[in-house]
C-alpha cells in the first residue's frame, strides 16, 4: 500500500472514528483502525463490534492494499504534524509514515485477524428525511437509563412509519418523546430500540445540509448510510446493534388529563431552577415547585446544606398547586430546549409533570412522594 | 461560646388510667387499673397503667394482673383502649409543638423538648414549663410532670422526681447537688444486673460512680462503663432528636433475662423492625443501611450493618436483612439486648416510576393499610404473625 492524502481530511476522519475505538478490549485488535486503499479512495474502519463506522476520503493511491494500525499513535502523529499532505506506505504489517520533518515506522497487525465489516446494501435500503434527526436524537437521548437492570430503557425507541418519525427515551423516572411529520418509503412500520452510542455518532455525522439518510434493518442490526453531499465527498456507513427487549408502553403513560397549565419562558425558568437546586445534595435531590396566582416558586431544603427559595412571575390563574421532584430532571431537559417558551401541565402531586413544546415534544417527570 | 441548653422532659402521670378517669368522672379518686382482664384473679397478662390511687395498694405497671387483683379486688379494671390513648397522644404532641419544633417523642406519653432557642418567647425556661403544664391541663384535662435540665438524662430523672404533677428544675449550677445523691439505678442504662455489679464494687450513688476511675469502669463494663461514668458526671451530649432531622432511626430492647431462646430473640427482632419501619414511615424516610446491635452476657456490644441498593422502610425487607445479619453473626453467648437501626437516608426511595414495578407497589399498599390501622387503633393494634405470642 502506498498513499498520499490530505492530513486535515485524514485527521477529521480519525476524530469521528476515535470515539468508537475501545480503549480497553478483550479483543486487542479492535484498538486499531483499518485502512483500505483502493483506486482514488481510502476507507477507514473502526468498530467495537457493537457499533462500527466506515469513512471514505479521497487519496492518491499509488499502490492498493490494507493495513491495521494502532489508532492512538496514528492519531497523535496526525495531530502533531502541521503538514498539508501525508504519505503512508506499508510493507507487510509495518507502516512507514513520512511528514516534512519526520519519519515513523509503526508496527501494525495482521488484517486477517480484523473482524469482518458488514456491507451496506443500497438496494434494500429505504430513505428517511435527515432534517430534524439531529434535534430528535438530542431531545431524547439524555433521558435514557444507565441502569443495566432495565436493559430496554438503556436505548432510544425508534418508530418509523410512512408519515411519521418518533423517538422515545426514558429511565422510568422521566420520559422524552418527540415526533416529526416526514416521508419515508418504509415497507411497514418499524419499531426498534437503538443503543445511545450509535445515535450519538449519527448525531455528530449528520450535517444541516443532509436531506436523506438510507437505512436497512436486519434482525439485530441497524445499518445507516449518510450519503455524500455538501462538503462530504463520500458517503459514511454506520452500523449499530439493536437492544433486544420490550420497551414499555410509553403512549399509555403520557397523561391527557392534566388540568393545570402554565406557559414558561425558558431562559428565566432555567436560571431559577438551577439556583434552587444549589442547596440540594446527591442524596437529597428534591425541589418543590409552588404555583400560586401569577407566581412560580422553587423551594429546596437540605438538612446538611440549607434552604433556597427562588421566585419568578408567570401567568397562572388556576388553583394553587405544589409538587416535589428531582430538579436535575428539569435542568437536563432545559439544556436541549432551544425554544424560548414551553408549557408545563399538572394534574396532582403524584402524577407526572408534563412539559410540552408545541404538539411534537413531550417530556414527563415523575414526582417524588416526599415533602421538602 | 456554647449556647446554654435547656431540655424539658414531659411525662404524663398515669397516662392510660388518667384518661379513663377523665372520661368517667365517677372513677376519679378511685383506684383504676388499665390492662389485661383480671378474670377474678385468674387472668393472665399484666398491668399497663395504674392510677395513683391504685398505686397505694402496691399496683404498678408490668405487674401480673392476677396479683394486682389480689392486692385490690375493688379496683376498677379497664381494658387497654389504645385507639383512644393514641388520639390523646397526638393532641399532646400538638400542644408541645407550640413550644418548639425540636421534639423527640419517646413514647406515647413522654417526649423531650429542646427549648434552648425558643424559651424567650414564653419568658424563662421555668415559665415555659409552667405554661406547658397549664396548656396540657386546659386542653386535654390531664396532668403532666415536667423535668427541666441542661441535659436529657437529668431532665428525665427530674420529671420522675416530682411525680405526680411535678415540675423540677435542675440548673447547671445545681446539677451535681441533684444528681450525685441519687441511687445508682436512676441512671439511664443501669438495670438490675449493672446495679448489682456496681453495688459489689461499693458504688451505691451516682456521686460515687462519678468519682471512680473511668479506666477501671471501662475494664469491667466496656464502652458502657465510660458512658455511665459520663452520665454520672452530667455529661450527656445527645441532642433532642426530632424525627425528621434524625440521621438514623433505631429501637432496641433489653430482655428481662439474658436469653438464648431463638424464638424470643426472633420475635423481638421482628417487633423492633416493625417499630423502626413505622417510625421511618411516619417521618417520611427510607434508608439504605440497616444495622443490627447485639449485647451479650458480660456487656460486650456488637453491631453489624448491611447496605441495600434500594432505600427502604418496608418491615419485611428490614426483617429479612436483620435475620441475615443475625445468622451471620453466630452468637455464642446469651443475648442481653438487641437493637435495629436504619440510617443512610436517601430520597431515591420516593421517586415514583412511570412503569412502576408491581411488587413494590403491592408492598407499599400493605404498609399504607397498616399505617392507617395503626393511626386509627394505635401502635399495638396490628402486628406481624412473628411478634404475636
Amino acid at each position: 500500500m502506498k498513499i498520499t492524502c490530505e492530513r486535515a481530511q485524514l485527521q477529521e476522519a480519525f476524530q469521528i472514528i476515535n470515539p468508537i475505538i475501545p480503549t480497553r478490549s478483550t479483543i486487542p485488535i479492535l484498538q486499531n483502525i483499518k485502512i483500505i486503499a483502493e483506486k482514488q479512495t481510502i476507507f477507514l474502519i473502526g468498530t467495537d463490534l457493537e457499533i462500527g463506522l466506515r469513512y471514505e476520503i479521497p487519496a492518491e493511491v499509488k499502490e492498493t492494499g490494507t493495513i491495521i494500525l494502532p489508532t492512538q499513535r496514528l492519531g497523535a502523529i496526525l495531530r502533531e504534524s502541521t503538514d498539508e499532505k501525508i504519505n503512508i506506505e506499508s510493507d507487510g504489517h509495518i507502516a512507514r509514515i513520512k511528514t516534512k520533518i519526520g519519519y515513523f515506522k509503526i508496527l501494525g497487525a495482521d488484517p486477517v485477524d480484523y473482524p469482518d465489516f458488514p456491507e451496506f446494501d443500497t438496494k434494500k435500503a429505504f430513505e428517511i428525511e435527515a432534517s430534524g434527526l439531529k434535534e430528535m436524537i438530542r431531545k431524547t437521548i439524555f433521558a435514557t437509563s444507565g441502569e443495566i437492570t432495565r436493559y430496554a430503557l438503556t436505548g432510544v425507541l425508534l418508530e418509523i412509519t410512512k408519515k411519521e418519525l418518533r423517538m422515545v427515551g426514558s429511565d422510568g423516572k422521566r420520559l422524552a418523546f418527540i415526533k416529526k411529520k416526514s416521508e419515508q418509503n418504509v415497507p411497514q412500520n418499524i419499531k426498534v430500540i437503538a443503543p445511545p452510542k450509535g445515535l450519538i455518532l449519527l448525531e455528530r455525522i449528520i450535517q444541516d445540509k443532509d436531506k436523506k439518510i438510507l437505512i436497512t434493518l436486519e434482525e439485530t442490526q441497524l445499518k445507516i448510510q449518510v450519503p455524500a453531499g455538501g462538503s462530504r465527498k463520500h458517503p459514511i456507513f454506520l452500523f449499530s446493534g439493536l437492544i433486544e427487549g420490550n420497551f414499555p408502553d410509553y403512549a399509555n403513560v403520557i397523561p391527557s388529563d392534566s388540568d393545570k397549565k402554565v406557559e414558561i419562558p425558558t431562559a428565566e425558568f432555567a436560571a431559577a431552577i438551577r439556583q434552587a437546586a444549589l442547596v440540594t445534595t446527591d442524596k437529597f435531590k428534591a425541589t418543590k415547585m409552588i404555583l400560586e396566582k401569577n407566581t412560580l416558586t422553587f423551594f429546596s431544603r437540605t438538612q446538611d446544606v440549607g434552604e433556597a427559595q427562588v421566585k419568578m412571575k408567570v401567568s397562572y390563574d388556576q388553583k394553587p398547586f405544589e409538587i416535589v421532584f428531582n430538579p436535575d430532571f428539569l435542568i437536563d431537559v432545559l439544556r436541549v430546549i432551544d425554544e424560548p417558551k414551553f408549557t408545563l401541565e399538572f394534574k396532582d402531586k403524584t402524577s407526572p409533570i408534563v412539559l410540552k413544546i408545541g404538539r411534537n415534544y413531550v417530556y414527563l417527570i415523575m414526582p417524588l412522594t416526599v415533602d421538602v | 461560646m456554647v449556647k446554654k441548653r435547656f431540655i424539658i422532659h414531659v411525662d404524663m402521670d398515669a397516662f392510660f388510667a388518667a384518661i379513663e378517669q377523665r372520661d368517667n368522672p365517677a372513677w376519679r379518686g378511685q383506684p383504676v387499673v388499665v390492662g389485661a382482664d383480671p378474670k377474678g384473679g385468674r387472668g393472665r397478662g399484666v398491668v399497663s397503667a395504674a392510677s395513683y390511687e391504685a398505686r397505694k395498694f402496691g399496683i404498678h405497671s408490668a405487674l401480673p394482673i392476677s396479683i394486682a387483683y389480689r392486692k385490690c379486688p375493688k379496683a376498677i379494671f379497664r381494658p387497654v383502649d389504645m385507639a383512644k390513648y393514641s388520639q390523646v397522644s397526638r393532641q399532646l404532641h400538638g400542644i408541645l409543638y407550640n413550644f418548639t419544633p425540636e421534639i423527640e417523642p419517646v413514647s406515647i406519653d413522654e417526649a423531650f423538648l429542646d427549648i434552648s432557642g425558643s424559651y424567650q418567647l414564653f419568658g424563662t425556661p421555668r415559665q415555659t414549663c409552667v405554661l406547658i403544664k397549664k396548656r396540657i391541663k386546659e386542653e386535654i384535662d390531664l396532668i403532666a410532670s415536667v423535668g427541666l435540665a441542661p441535659v436529657k438524662m437529668v431532665a428525665k430523672i427530674a420529671s420522675d422526681f416530682g411525680k405526680p404533677d411535678g415540675l423540677v428544675e435542675v440548673t447547671k449550677e445545681k446539677l451535681f447537688d441533684f444528681l450525685w445523691p441519687l441511687e445508682i439505678s436512676k441512671l439511664w442504662g443501669v438495670g438490675v444486673k449493672t446495679r448489682q455489679s456496681l453495688n459489689e464494687m461499693g458504688i451505691w450513688t451516682v456521686g460515687q460512680l462519678a468519682k471512680k476511675d473511668v479506666k477501671a469502669l471501662k475494664k469491667i463494663f466496656g464502652a458502657n462503663g465510660e458512658h455511665l461514668w459520663s452520665l454520672a458526671n452530667g455529661i450527656d451530649e445527645r441532642d433532642v432528636e426530632t424525627e425528621t432531622g434524625a440521621k438514623s432511626i433505631s429501637n432496641e430492647t433489653t430482655f428481662g433475662k439474658d436469653t438464648a431462646d431463638q424464638d424470643e430473640i426472633d420475635s423481638s427482632l421482628m417487633w423492633l423492625c416493625e417499630k423502626v419501619s413505622g417510625r421511618l414511615r411516619q417521618a417520611g424516610l427510607k434508608g439504605r443501611t440497616i444495622t443490627l446491635k447485639i449485647r451479650v452476657t458480660g456487656f460486650q456490644t456488637y453491631t453489624r450493618a448491611i447496605t441495600v441498593p434500594e432505600p427502604t422502610n418496608f418491615v419485611d425487607v428490614l426483617y429479612q436483612q436483620i435475620q441475615k445479619l443475625y445468622k451471620n453473626f453466630k452468637v455464642r453467648k446469651k443475648v442481653r439486648l438487641v437493637g435495629v437501626k436504619v440510617s443512610n437516608f436517601d430520597l431515591a426511595g420516593f421517586q415514583s416510576d412511570l412503569f412502576q414495578q408491581p411488587t413494590d407497589q403491592k408492598r407499599e399498599k400493605i404498609h399504607r393499610a397498616v399505617d392507617a390501622i395503626k393511626k386509627k387503633f394505635g401502635e399495638e393494634s396490628v402486628h406481624r404473625g412473628r411478634v404475636v405470642k
